[in-house]
């Protein structure tokens, strides 16, 4: 029986397998929605910011650490060595490194893109140069890999590959280069090629999502010059609608809940939100208030929390239904650049902006407000797009060689 | 033969070493408090006091970067020389005859031009290309081009005096200054070539991509890189400062007044002083500005993304006004050229936009059929602007109205440069032509 028999037979639950709520397998937390529930942080850090437990030297990228299990995992480059190294949440210590060539071999923003995805006991990892790579979660040692872009004969984005691989109980999925299928299904198990899309032209640089319409999966491809809905079985298209940008740079995670979907990417392209229908896409609102460049909204209780390009990366808070801005960050102490990126746990974003300064902020609709701020990084960088990890009461982050642990924990005698 | 296949692939894994960072001895593992950054950093020079200002030819005009170019007669003008940086094709010149014909037919736009995907990549134009204006000084043009080469050529004659090769390729204009040409590339090194003979005198490691052309100051260098650093260095190569923006700085720095005037991608501009690299101010402009400022004695114009032009006092203060009325909020990608009372902008809506430097009302826009990236120059009351549309236009500063138009049968990028009496265009295919006032 062929791959896509299987797959096309097979009632799939396609949502990969339940995880604990506190680990952190893959790009933007369990649920993929960029939210914590890490319960007793502290209220505000100390004036010289939360005690950092340990540093490491890691490789450049813009990948951002996950945790699982008591580990941190983070993916990096370090010259065209694409290194995935496993360290032990509480100290730091190196638990396994594996590397390879084959990294994203151009100086224009070096490093690696994508986050990893853990998935049972393996780990996904989809370089900047096309190598999709399964390992062994304990040891690190290789399943399998293939060269996304070689498999497809597309060739490699401008700025490289980004998407971060979305892992179901059968398969991976990636988007692939210029010129070739936009997106690629992978058996999980062997790296076999089960579809490649319908549809080829340019892809872009956001991870896939799957979405429940009504029952049935669709699979939400952001691609270099529009949005696509995929059958994630087949690969077919199901419907699609232009978003262009000046780059083909579309590379935040669509967001969904229900039938709608959002999306927003840079180059003051702004944002939108769709309906999907039978009969397919129907816009139902546009802005050009947000422009969403690399981190996607993390949407929390009907409000969007956006990084917006514009004024140097302005936080703002919009209306899920109406997308209508509620509120902003004022103040350059609080702009983060376009590239910078947030988590949220409860009314709060941990915020680290693309220079390297860690906030605790409070985000509402009706406000935002900062509480405290951080130098966490020893040396100076001027593109920190990694996203920060929020795991166990620490505080996980990437700057441009280091990936530091801070205690954000509120102990006993901690004042709050 | 699948299973053979992914063992080959694997066993391809592990023929390359680790690096010293990946290594399975866990070496990358700091302690808190025991970790030290490498330092490494050689001692600053310190910047030599200067009293004589210093000739040179730079981007732009250097300086305040306002593209003011020397005097040129008026149109039509005829090719003097055809050039190629490509040593492997012959200097012919498939360009067409110069046309008196405007074209306002409110036909700009047309999707032919653009559907090469030529506006979808920003960099890395390919082997030979030019992306950065040429400089004249003297007798002689200096290109540096896609391929890695530095060429010098006479300005008589066409003929190439030298070339200098650097590994990687240039985006950059040369600055010449003192009897030597000094180029940042894309690998992120910057170099100094005797003007004499083409041989490198010097490089500089800046670490990062150099998409910045230099400016000179004091006899110093000024440029910037991708790594949002802003370097000064002397004659000698030597670091004088290092200062830091919040993003890749891809326009050439401005200076006046003792300050350095930067702008990048992190949508600030920044006034650093032209003697330790501190910072004056950083106004916020709203969005990323990939060209350079133009500092004039009260105020700063400057493009951005997002279709915006911002006019603010020297001082940083808030705007004087600002222009938002670029088609699509297509962004401003070169840098501003400000004459008699008019501010000159090309954008990716097609058009070259004049604006009232008083209150940045619109005066005329000119459409053309391609993104006008370069920047424009302008001189004895005209504007000489290039467009991706493959044409080289000459307007009357008031009007906009067209005076002459030269198509070079290629996309441009790269900007005129006026001097000496003549004007050298270099397009995206690596050609490189001089046009003389036909009446010469």
């Amino acid at each position: 029986m062929s791959y896509r028999k299987s797959l096309l037979l097979v009632a799939l639950t396609l949502a990969a397998g339940s995880v604990r709520a506190d680990e952190w397998p893959k790009w933007r937390g369990p649920n993929g929605d960029g939210i914590s529930h890490e319960t007793g942080l502290l209220d505000k850090w100390p004036d010289e910011g939360p005690k950092k437990l340990w540093s490491a030297k890691v490789g450049l990228g813009f990948s951002s650490p996950i945790g699982n299990d008591g580990k941190i995992y983070l993916l990096s480059q370090d010259g065209n060595q694409e290194g995935l190294q496993c360290f032990d949440a509480d100290t730091g210590k190196v638990v396994w490194v594996q590397s390879s060539s084959g990294g994203y071999p151009n100086n224009d923003y070096p490093g690696a893109r994508a986050t990893p995805t853990i998935d049972g006991k393996f780990i996904y990892t989809f370089g900047g140069g096309g190598d999709l790579i399964c390992r062994d979660l304990d040891t690190g040692k290789e399943v399998w890999r293939d060269n996304i872009l070689q498999k497809t004969h597309s060739k490699l984005n401008h700025w490289g590959q980004a998407s971060s691989p979305l892992v179901t109980d059968k398969a991976v999925y990636v988007q692939c280069g210029e010129g070739g299928p936009i997106a690629v299904a992978v058996d999980k198990t062997n790296g076999n090629i089960g579809w490649t899309s319908q549809f080829s032209g340019n892809s872009g640089y956001a991870a896939p999502v799957l979405m429940d319409v009504g029952g049935t999966q669709e699979l939400l491809v952001f691609a270099g010059d529009a949005l696509f809905g995929l059958n994630p079985e087949t690969g077919k298209t199901l419907w699609t609608t232009p978003w262009r940008t000046q780059y083909g740079v579309n590379a935040g995670s669509p967001i969904v809940k229900d039938d709608k979907i959002f999306v927003s990417s840079g180059y003051g392209q702004g944002a939108g939100q769709f309906q999907v229908t039978p009969t397919g896409l129907k816009p139902v609102w546009t802005t050009k208030e947000v422009d969403c460049k690399f981190n996607p909204a993390i949407l929390d209780n009907g409000y969007l929390y956006c990084n917006s390009e514009d004024h140097n990366g302005k936080l703002k808070c919009l209306d899920w239904n109406t997308g209508k801005v509620t509120s902003s960050a004022t103040g350059r102490t609080m702009m983060l650049g376009f590239g910078g990126s947030f988590v949220r746990d409860g009314d709060k974003l941990y915020a680290l902006s693309q220079s390297g300064t860690l906030s605790l902020m409070s985000a509402t609709p009706q406000e935002f407000k900062l509480i405290s701020q951080a130098q966490v990084f020893d040396a100076g960088y001027a593109q920190v797009w990694s996203t920060p990890l929020i795991y166990h009461g620490r505080l996980y982050a990437k700057g441009q060689n280091e990936l530091v642990c801070l205690d954000i924990s509120a102990k006993p005698g901690t004042p709050q | 033969m699948r299973g053979a296949t992914l063992c080959i692939l694997i066993l391809v894994g592990w023929v390359y070493p680790p690096t010293d960072l990946f290594a399975e001895t866990p070496t990358g593992l700091e302690s808190v408090g025991e970790y030290t950054h490498p330092t490494g950093t050689p001692a600053a020079a310190t910047a030599p006091a200067t009293t004589q200002p210093i000739a040179f030819s730079a981007f732009h005009g250097g300086g305040g970067m306002l593209g003011v170019a020397p005097p040129i007669d008026p149109p039509p003008m005829r090719v003097r020389w055809t050039f190629s940086t490509r040593a492997d094709e012959p200097a012919t010149a498939p360009a067409t005859a110069p046309t008196t014909q405007p074209h306002r037919d409110g036909q700009a736009g047309a999707d032919s031009l653009t559907a090469a995907g030529l506006t979808t990549q920003p960099h890395h134009s390919g082997a030979a290309g030019v992306e950065g204006a040429p400089t004249i000084d003297g007798q002689s043009v200096y290109v540096a081009d896609g391929g890695g080469a530095l060429h010098a050529i006479d300005l008589a004659t066409g003929k190439e005096r030298w070339t200098y090769h650097s590994d990687d390729g240039f985006e950059t204009s040369p600055l010449v200054m003192n009897g030597r040409v000094y180029v940042g590339d894309l690998s992120g090194i910057f170099h100094a070539v005797s003007v004499a003979d083409g041989k490198k005198l010097w490089t500089f490691d800046a670490e990062n991509t150099i998409h910045s052309s230099a400016n000179a100051v004091d006899g110093n260098i000024v440029f910037g890189t991708d790594g949002a650093d802003i370097f000064c260095l002397d004659s000698e190569g030597r670091k004088i400062w290092q200062a830091k923006a919040g993003d890749r700085v891809n326009g050439a720095p401005a200076a006046a007044g003792g300050l350095v005037f930067v702008s990048g991608c992190d949508a600030q501009l920044r006034a650093l002083t032209v003697g330790a690299g501190e910072e004056k101010f950083a106004a916020d402009i709203g969005a990323l500005a990939p060209g350079s400022p133009a500092v004039l004695d009260d105020r700063i114009i400057i493009g951005t993304d997002q279709g915006r032009v911002v006019c603010m006092p020297r001082d940083g203060g808030k705007s004087i006004w600002e222009f938002d009325d670029i088609g699509e909020h297509a962004m401003v990608y070169g840098s501003p050229a400000v004459a008699d009372g008019i501010v000159i902008v090309g954008a990716r809506d097609r058009n070259v936009h004049a604006l009232d430097l008083a209150n940045g009302k619109p005066l005329w826009s000119f459409p053309t059929r391609g993104d006008v990236d370069a920047s424009p120059l302008i001189s004895s009351g005209r504007v000489y602007v290039a467009s991706r549309d493959k044409h080289l236009y000459v307007l009357d500063l008031k009007t906009g109205a067209q005076l002459w138009s030269f198509n070079a049968a290629r996309p441009i990028s790269a900007g005129p440069v006026i001097g000496s009496g003549v004007l050298v265009i270099a397009d995206t295919a690596g050609t490189v032509r001089c046009l003389e006032p036909a009446g010469k």
